[in-house]
């Protein structure tokens, strides 16, 4: 890759948050102060479904930006995280997706640790005949798995690094917290799990889903089929802090007359296109306050959607400056219906890698990542749609939530 | 029907199956399925949990076609190509009527600045029905042995 001058040297540009310089997107620098100010710093990362991980011993794994973490639930049924890496010399201390465990052992000299991470077993701790063996004074109690501060809500697990994070609800503010109860408000059930690797920083593809401008336009599917368009009810909100957004649209409340979606004049606009089986958008109303489609961040890479009754989390993983994977979980309710989950199932051909309305964006992520090679200098992209305005408006047609993301980035990185 | 032909038939269907699908001729993939049909792309780890959702699902020749129609009309992408190389044919059970058979697929995608790669390994498992003379498939889920697909999936595999 071509290192051009990082945004740390030539610092942010002086326009603010309407330019975000293209050096953030290719860096070795950035990538690695991220890991530590980021993703290692005050922020709540995603972890799980505690329905993951439903009984005492039960674990999965995942990741806080590049770190490995375990997820589990202990003894007595709370859920704790560490990095997974054993305290000896580092290896990986579980290796499979997911399972159930005791004990922890490390497959490589088989120091162990209990369900809250502490080391409670050395292989030949006392050596062989009196030889060997660890040093009389070791204190095993310094020697536990790093922990992760874990919080959960609704059945949602986030873990962060850093004891300055305020409480998730601080963190997120009332509003955000209220989309939060409003998805997660009984037991879930997954229904779905898979991986999507990105060819481009992981930064791009936040920007791509907190962009409410590309929805219906890229999306050809989107506005031909009425899904979502701008002319419909809806919403763009910040937080206070503007770390976090929630995009909402009110399908069947809009009349395109008199808007570029008529008569075709975007090229997003097939009203003529019909499906030959209708169900595929067969659908119920999930929520009394008529919200068909939610898109929500929490900073700074986890989303939780609702696609009208298709309910899922994408949480993002960066790989390096220039890869990605975002990691899907599918979900319903424990008591959806045979019927309903059969809904869930249908509308989950709309998004993914194969999503009618999002197949284009692991393209798109890709394109701008070749676009922003060979540049000179300190380019920067043009993030100007509704002005320099970081708030809620009731518009969609702005990118306000996008600079929403690069305040709580520059406030995070110190750029 | 002696298993000989039963797997003659199978095998040649899958041969016209992938044809159809690296030649680009998607119109004419819904009409290797029975109207009522059901298609699916899933990962290995999440077949075996039993998870109903995945890549596609299509429950009905109907909504093959819908798919056939976003990939012409709605769906952007840069131009690719797939190879699918199948084999492995294992006829599981099989009378006059019908047979359900495993298969062994490897898809390769080409890129259109030439690069390519393994893009999807796995199995079909499929259910094929002889009733119209024709074989056509009842059911065909693509188990993908990897849980991840690399930027999209758009063509069917
Ligand atoms: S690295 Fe884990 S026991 Fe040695
Ligand atoms: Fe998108």
């Amino acid at each position: 890759m071509d290192q051009k001058p990082s945004t740390i040297e030539t610092g942010w540009p002086e326009e603010g948050l309407t330019r975000v310089p293209y050096g953030v997107f290719d860096s070795e620098e950035i990538f690695e102060r991220e890991q530590e100010r980021l993703f290692r710093g005050p922020t709540w990362n995603y972890l799980g479904l505690e329905c993951e991980i439903p009984k005492p011993g039960d674990y999965k794994l995942n990741f806080i930006g590049t770190t490995p973490i375990i997820v589990c639930r202990n003894h007595v049924g709370d859920v704790r995280a560490f990095v997974n890496r054993c305290a000896h010399r580092g290896s990986l201390l579980c290796f499979k997706n997911r399972g159930n465990e005791k004990v922890f052992t490390c497959v490589y000299h088989n120091w162990s640790y209990d369900l809250d991470g502490n080391l409670r077993g050395i292989a030949f701790r006392r050596g062989v005949n009196g030889q060997g063996g660890m040093p009389e004074d070791f204190d095993e109690e310094k020697h536990g798995l790093e922990a992760v501060r874990v919080t959960t809500r609704g059945g949602v697990v986030f873990g962060t690094f850093s004891d300055g994070t305020p409480d998730l609800e601080k963190y997120l503010g009332p509003q955000m917290t209220g989309f939060i109860d409003r998805m997660f408000n009984r037991p879930l059930r997954v229904m779905g799990h898979y991986s999507h690797r990105l060819r481009n920083n992981w930064k791009l593809v936040m920007e791509n889903v907190r962009d409410p401008y590309h929805a219906s336009i890229l999306h050809l599917f989107f506005g031909s089929f009425g899904l979502s368009r701008h002319t419909m009810e809806g919403a763009a909100l910040l937080d206070d802090s503007a770390w976090h957004h929630i995009v909402y649209t009110k399908r069947a409340t809009d009349d395109i007359s008199g808007s570029e979606y008529e008569g075709g004049k975007l090229k997003s606009m097939k009203s003529n296109l019909s499906l030959a089986d209708p169900t595929l958008l067969d659908e119920w109303q999930e929520f009394d306050d008529g919200i068909t489609n939610m898109v929500q961040t929490v900073f700074p890479a986890v989303t939780f959607q609702q696609i009208t009754n298709c309910l899922g989390v994408r949480h993002l993983v960066p790989k390096g400056p220039d890869e990605a994977e975002m990691i899907w979980t599918l979900f319903g309710y424990e008591d959806d219906e045979d019927w309903q989950r059969e809904i869930r199932r249908t509308q989950a051909n709309l998004v993914g890698p194969a999503g009618l309305i999002s197949l284009e964006d692991g393209a798109v992520t890709n394109f701008v990542q070749r676009g922003i090679r060979g540049r000179e200098g300190n380019e920067a992209s043009v993030v100007e749609l509704g002005g320099d305005a970081i708030e809620s408006s009731e518009n969609r047609v702005t990118e306000a939530t996008v600079r929403g993301f690069w305040k709580g980035y520059r406030d995070v990185m110190g750029l | 029907m002696d298993t000989f032909d039963t797997r003659h038939q199978v095998e040649q269907l899958q041969i016209d199956y992938a044809y159809c699908i690296d030649s680009g001729h998607f119109e004419d993939w819904p009409e290797f399925f029975t109207d009522e049909c059901v298609y699916q792309i899933i990962s290995r780890d999440s077949y075996e949990q039993g998870h109903e959702s995945g890549f596609y699902y299509c429950r009905s020749k109907n909504m093959l076609r819908d798919r056939v129609l976003a990939l012409r009309e709605t769906t952007i992408y840069e131009p690719q190509r797939y190879r699918h190389i199948i084999g492995g044919t294992r006829i599981l059970e099989s009378d006059e009527k019908r047979c359900r058979a495993e298969s062994n697929l490897i898809v390769v995608r080409t890129l259109q600045a030439g690069e390519m790669g393994i893009f999807a390994a796995g199995a079909y498992l499929d259910t094929i029905t002889f009733e119209s003379g024709t074989p056509k498939f009842i059911e065909k889920v693509v188990v993908t042995d990897s849980p991840q697909i690399d930027m999209l999936l758009a063509g069917p595999l």
